[in-house]
């Protein structure tokens, strides 16, 4: 599932409950990320479910390992990964991470993470973007 | 043959407490389900805490005028109010931040002057964190050793083991009233009692169950009991240590400041007796007056009148998600506050969709950690229920645990 298809389905759900399963759905296209990458650098703060953001440069291009335990929290964190991945670094700190999810009306979803935990996981992701740009 | 119907089902349904009115901040559309974590403020308390910056305001203790003498004496009756309260002397009763500062309290001075290197300090599997850290920081200080007691199967402290577990060296027991996460209620005087016998202290963390049950130190014989204002209904910032005056009395002060001491000179100072000796620096004066309000609503009310409100939502909560296939952990009977688990679903996403159907419970470790890896997860979903709980908040937390169970299908 592409970042497109998701955002079609949230935007074709009927009510909430469905944009939550398509929500968990898009976290569960992340690709299994290797256990022994889950360490307290890669854990990302402020989030109550553990998250996990694991940025490599590969060619000029940054690719993301992403997961956590609960599967509401994964989803988010896939959107965010899903802006920047395969992106280079000029590309990822052009983009919008803020808007699109306000867009998407995903903050109202999130209560419990809007208040540091979204913007923390955006974060960890533009850092890695500053650092391949430096 | 007819079946003999069950007492149970003929056991006269206890009268719900009806105080939802009293709380402007918990809307009836809103089941508010976290009172473990901080209870909901009844208007009582707000309009002491107002009136007292609005209309009474002065420090305490030292203004020579009028108004400050009245203000020293509203703090003054504030502690006759909290020893009232738990059936204590009112010079027993320090005044401090929160229950997690009163057990650092203890652990720094009784802790200091009468642990030493291989005194062992006994504990229970179920503590909250403020109920190890400042034990196991004590224990690395002075080269002690803390126990831990185990759980029984349905998650109560083993009484049975905890008291084989008291050696001679075992200086302190220090465990909880009431689970924090489960809900479990401990009988304080049998331990106290265990711990007696060996020349131990017994220290209590009553966080949980100062809000819940009757207290009286004469009856619970401990020598320590520690709880918080904010979950009795009161504001954040004031908490109580109540200690045997003969243990205050021999106990150092641990904080240096204005207000406890008897004369200072650079050379050598004495000290003032307790309760003052532990109150450095200004007090929190509105929160003391504040918790007093609080304390005084919950006597309005009733403690016994709560405790059988409490005890009703909790079994109608249990038996609702039980009905779903929620398993919850914890004894059949417990205290106000039920952690469960929604198939294998995180309990952050729990929450999280709770959230949403406009009920607010707690998911996480709640600071206790060994407990969670006794239990085999990292943190499970909570719901503790207070006075203003209504039967409509436990049908809201039933029928918003079924749409997590339909989005997870």
């Amino acid at each position: 599932m592409t970042f497109e298809d998701f955002e079609a389905e949230w935007d074709a759900a009927l009510d909430t409950e469905d944009r939550y399963r398509a929500l968990i759905a898009f976290g569960e296209t992340l690709p299994p990320m290797d256990p022994a990458l889950k360490t307290p650098a890669t854990k990302v703060p402020g989030c109550s479910a553990n998250v996990w953001v694991y940025p490599l440069a590969e060619g000029g291009r940054l690719v993301f390992q992403a997961d956590s335990d609960a599967a509401i929290t994964k989803g988010i964190v896939a959107v965010v990964v899903a802006l920047a991945q395969g992106k280079r670094a000029e590309e990822v700190l052009a983009t919008d991470f803020e808007g699109v999810i306000g867009r998407l009306g995903l903050r109202q979803h999130l209560s419990s993470n809007r208040t540091q935990g979204l913007p923390n996981m955006i974060a960890r992701v533009r850092e890695a973007a500053t650092r391949l740009a430096a | 043959m007819t079946a003999l119907p069950l007492a149970a089902a003929h056991a006269p349904t206890p009268r719900l407490l009806d105080l939802r009115g009293e709380f402007p901040a918990v809307p009836s559309d809103w089941a508010y389900l976290d009172a473990a974590a901080t209870a909901q403020k009844p208007r009582a308390v707000i309009e002491a805490i107002t009136r007292a910056y609005a209309e009474d305001y002065a420090t305490v203790h030292r203004g020579v005028y009028a108004r400050s003498a009245r203000m020293t004496e509203a703090y003054e009756a504030a502690r006759e109010t909290v020893a009232r309260f738990i059936g204590a002397r009112p010079d027993e009763i320090i005044f401090v931040r929160g229950a997690t500062e009163a057990i650092n309290l203890v652990a720094q001075s009784w802790g200091a002057a009468n642990v030493g290197p291989g005194d062992r300090i006994l504990l229970s599997l179920l503590e909250h964190h403020s109920n190890i850290v400042p034990w196991r920081m004590l224990a690395d200080r002075v080269g002690a050793e803390i126990d831990v007691a185990p759980l029984t199967e349905d998650g109560r402290i083993d009484e049975a083991a905890l008291v084989a577990r008291i050696g001679p060296r075992t200086k302190l027991v220090a465990i909880a009233h009431v689970s924090n996460v489960l809900g479990s209620v401990a009988d304080v005087p049998r331990i106290a009692a265990a711990a007696h016998a060996a020349g131990a202290k017994l220290l209590v963390d009553g966080c949980q169950a100062a809000p819940r049950m009757a207290l009286d130190m004469a009856a619970l014989g401990c020598d320590f009991y520690a709880f918080s204002g904010h979950k009795l209904y009161g504001p954040t910032g004031i908490g109580v240590l109540w200690a045997r005056g003969h243990l205050l009395a021999a106990m150092p002060p641990w904080q240096g400041g204005g207000a406890m001491i008897e004369e200072v000179r650079f050379e050598r100072v004495t000290y003032a007796s307790p309760p003052l000796r532990f109150e450095a620096g200004t007090p929190h004066i509105v929160g003391a007056i504040g918790l007093a309000a609080a304390i005084r609503w919950v006597e309005e009310v009733g403690i016994a009148a709560i405790e059988a409100h409490e005890a009703a939502l909790t079994a109608m909560a249990r038996a609702e998600l039980e009905a779903l296939g929620v398993r919850v952990l914890g004894p059949a009977r417990s205290a106000g506050i039920l952690s469960f688990a929604v198939g294998e679903v995180h309990p952050h996403d729990v929450a999280t969709i709770l959230d949403e159907s406009g009920v607010a419970i707690r998911a996480g470790h709640h600071c206790a950690q060994p407990l969670m890896r006794h239990l085999g997860v990292p943190a499970t979903a909570r719901a503790s229920v207070s006075a203003h709980t209504t039967p409509a908040d436990i049908g809201r937390l039933a029928e918003g645990v079924k749409r997590v169970q339909r989005i997870f299908g």
